[in-house]
Parts: structure tokens; sequence; C-alpha cells
């Protein structure tokens, strides 16, 4: 009777074990990395970046490109550690939210016309449910060493931190965040960051006028 | 009975010479003889310039525990860094740790910035986040002489 009922049960779980490792195998961390550098490069390569009317519109395509291969929820989580726990699912995702705009004011604004620049896939390296990929992006005669860091969320590889030149994307924010939640509350920090943001939107703004 | 207190006093002087010794050299030597104080923690880092066995290992600026050994990995073309971390302090695997040097151009230690929303790591668990140590000159370098 036990072994009955045992049976298709035990068949079940290797059929989901068997999907989800299926799934996994369909693409390795390298390629993963491979196949967004490819996507991003080919909307940097667009003629349209460069148009300024149409700079919000290449914008949000090149978040909604970078959302499927970053999770940001994670990303803010690892950056403001332990006080995560504590927050809302309001604040959390209000903060992600917010994170992501000034990753996006901060990182991509400032992403320069393409020019050709390379990227070199050195090598991979996987530990159970987390992969770093180490590549070398060449612009001209300058060589960058950019590590991406992932792991498995929902059956696939997705990007929690970025490591330029030796520098981890959320250890640079995890340390800064700690020093605000250390004196305040977490609706401190939201603060915080949505007035970076409004702040880098405004000199954004100066510059456009400038320049017109 | 005079003799025998003259040697006895003798005997004392050396045995308590020997212990000052014994004692000196396990301080002195950070020797980590019979202690269950520490529990051990492995990083692979892609650069440790620098770092040292027995270079402290800290948290918050506080010091936690020091680097045990530090072998080659030849087959994943990593450092492997052993420390010993105090039993009371609790990690989760979301910590990062670098490679740090003490002012501009001091030792080399090794900072651990704790996480807290991970799993928790077990003695003998290897902390995946790491940040390599930073070559100060090469960084220059790159900056100062990259532009054509």
């Amino acid at each position: 009777m036990f072994s009955k009922r045992l049976i298709p049960s035990l068949f079940l779980l290797c059929l989901l074990a068997g999907s989800a490792s299926a799934a996994l195998a369909n693409q390795t961390p390298m390629e993963r990395i491979k196949a967004a550098a490819s996507e991003l490069i080919e909307i940097l390569s667009d003629p349209d970046m460069q148009d300024p009317a149409k700079h919000d519109a290449t914008i949000s395509r090149l978040r909604a490109t970078a959302e499927k291969y970053i999770d940001f929820r994670q990303v803010t989580m690892l950056s403001v550690g332990r006080p995560w726990l504590k927050m809302s699912q309001q604040v959390q995702s209000d903060l992600t939210e917010a994170f992501i705009q000034l990753l996006e004011r901060t990182y991509l604004q400032r992403i320069p016309v393409y020019e050709g620049q390379d990227v070199e896939y050195t090598k991979q390296l996987i530990s159970g449910k987390k992969a770093k990929v180490f590549t070398v992006i060449v612009d001209k005669d300058k060589k960058i060493l950019v590590e991406f860091r992932l792991k498995i969320i929902q059956e696939q590889w997705m990007i929690y931190d970025v490591v330029a030149e030796g520098v981890s994307l959320v250890g640079n924010y995890r340390s800064q965040f700690a020093q605000v939640l250390n004196d305040g509350s977490p609706e401190e920090l939201l603060k915080m960051i949505r007035e970076r943001v409004e702040g880098l939107d405004k000199t954004e703004d100066d510059k456009d006028q400038v320049n017109s | 009975m005079l003799k025998f207190k003259k040697e006895t006093a003798v005997g004392l002087f050396v045995l308590v010479g020997l212990v000052a010794i014994i004692y000196m050299s396990v301080k002195l030597g950070n020797v980590q003889l019979f202690t269950d104080k520490y529990y051990p923690v492995r990083a692979n880092f892609t650069d440790i310039s620098g770092l040292k066995i027995n270079a402290p290992v800290h948290m918050f600026g506080v010091e936690i525990g020091f680097v045990s050994t530090i072998t080659l990995d030849q087959e994943k073309d990593v450092a492997r860094v052993d420390m010993m971390i105090d039993k009371n302090v609790k990690l989760t695997d979301d910590a990062i740790v670098a490679v740090k040097t003490n002012g501009l151009i001091g030792d080399k230690y090794l900072k651990i910035a704790p996480g807290g929303v991970g799993d928790p790591v077990n003695p003998g668990d290897t902390l995946f986040d790491t940040q390599p140590a930073i070559d100060l000159e090469d960084l220059i370098s790159k900056f100062a002489f990259g532009k054509v």
C-alpha cells in the first residue's frame, strides 16, 4: 500500500528534478552572459540610440533587456543585507524600484555610443547554485576586467552582482546602505535614493539645456 | 641539606624559564594548539597579492579571525585561502570577502562584509563572493596612460 503511493510520487519527483536540470542545462552561465551582451550590443549599436528624442525609449529598451538577465530584487536585497528581512513587502518593492532607477541614472545615461568594444570571455566557475563568469571588455587599448556573478533563480542563471576591476557593485552599495540604515529607518534610505535620482535627473536636464 | 636546597632552586628556576619560553612562543607565534575557538571557512580569489598567512580577518574593523593557509588551485586558476573564524561570529553565504590594504601601502588583510539574508555558513564551507586585491599601480597606469 505504502509503496504503491510512494512510486508515483517518486516518479513525479524524478520528473521534476529531470526537467529542472534540463532547463538549467539549456544555457551555461557563460552562454547566458553572451546572450545578454549580444542583445545589449544590438540595442546600443542601433542608430536610434544617438537620437536625443528617442533617448528615453532606448533607455526603457535597455532596462527591459537588463531585467531579463539581472535579478534586481536580488541585487537590492543583497545590497541591503540583514535589515531587508525586517522590511515590509511594500518597502522592499519600493526600494527595489528606486534602486533600479538609481542604477539606471548612474550607469545607463552615461553609456557612450557603442564603438565596437569587444567582450572576451575568459572562464566560468560553477559552484552549486552559483557561478562566476570572467570577461575582459576591450575598449581600444584599454582592458577592463569584469566578473559577473550568477545564481539559479527560477531555473535560470540570473546576474546578482557585477565586479568591475575588483570592485563589487553589491559590496559598494552594501557599505553605503549599512551606514544609512544604521542611523536611520528604511524609509530614510528610500528617501535618500529618490533624492539622488532626482538630483541626477536635474543635472541631466541642465546638461541638455546647455547643449541646446 | 643545603646542597639539596640549591639544586631545587636551580631546577625550579629552569622550570620557570621553560614555562616562560613556551608561553611566549605560543603567544607571540600565534600558535593555535588545542583550541576550539575558531572554525574553518574557505574562499577563492583571483588575486591575493601581498596577503600572508596569519593576516587578520576583519568585520566592521573588528578582528574576527585569521588566514590559516594559502594554496594554489591550478584546476580552477584561483588562490584558495583558508580562514579561521571566531566561533561566536555567525556568517551567511552572501557575505563578501575582500582583500584590503591597511592604508595606502600597508599590510593586506581580509574584510568580510556580512550579508544576513543568505543561508548560514557551516564549518568548512566556501564563501563564494570574493573581491580580489586591487593593484593600485595597475589601476593608475590604466587610467593615466590608457587613452591614446
